[in-house]
């Protein structure tokens, strides 16, 4: 089984590398991550 | 504004509620079709509700969407560029966020897809304020796509066909996936000889 979550969920640490502090929390909502979904 | 969601939420539970006796977990799509007919007057209540909720989506986007410091936190912030969200293989609304333009429906028609009018919303910064804008543009289609499908929904007929239990066929293999709210949901399923499907 393949799921939208846990695909977008990788590109979080590309996303991060040289990014503020302050801008993480805006990053990770906005990978619209569910774990519920993720852990399928 | 995060209550405002909740109580038009409210709206399409009621319509869930009244389809399938459930409010979440409904389990209403089974091998064969749907467990149960539409209520009466169903198609009538839903185009209703549907008409309200996209003229409430206008005004969210004109109090979410373009609110100065919501912009000003998630415009050029974490840019994922068209190349890399293609070579890390994200999907959905990130996906079509950093200007590729797919979707399962259009690339991989299934179900009644290849007869409903629907654009595939994308956006080219790829930034975190397009990644969140999509998804909002997404459910502005699904209103339209709904709307579609409730005019297309026949009058009467059957909703279910009759299957025998434990299915079972020849060996194989077999991939297939659909577009979710987040994105491509895949299902990968195996066959053995003459036994029961078995993932």
């Amino acid at each position: 089984m393949s799921v939208g979550s846990f695909r977008n969920l990788l590109a979080l640490p590309h996303l991060l590398v040289g990014s503020k502090m302050a801008d993480m929390p805006s990053i990770y909502w906005s990978l619209n991550y569910w774990p519920v979904e993720a852990d399928r | 504004m995060f209550m405002w969601p909740m109580g038009d939420r409210e709206l399409i539970i009621d319509l869930l509620e009244a389809l399938t006796s459930a409010r979440v977990t409904h389990a209403f799509t089974i091998p064969g079709g749907v467990r149960n007919d539409v209520p009466y007057r169903f198609k009538e209540k839903a185009l209703s509700q549907i008409g309200y909720l996209e003229k409430r989506l206008e005004e969210y986007e004109d109090i979410f969407y373009n609110n100065p410091l919501l912009r000003q936190r998630t415009e050029d912030v974490g840019i994922l560029t068209k190349e890399n969200a293609i070579s890390l293989g994200v999907t959905g609304s990130v996906l079509r966020a950093s200007g590729v333009p797919y979707d399962i429906r259009r690339a991989e028609p299934y179900d009644i897809y290849t007869e409903i009018d629907f654009k595939v919303q994308h956006m080219n910064k790829g930034d975190s304020f397009a990644r969140s804008y999509v998804p909002f543009l997404d459910m502005q289609e699904a209103c339209h796509i709904l709307t579609q499908l409730l005019d297309k929904m026949p009058e009467s007929g059957e909703v279910r066909a009759k299957l025998q239990p434990n299915p079972k066929g020849p060996a194989g293999e077999s991939y297939k996936r659909v577009e979710s709210g987040r994105g491509a949901l895949g299902y990968y399923i195996v066959m053995m000889a003459l036994q029961n499907l078995i993932e």
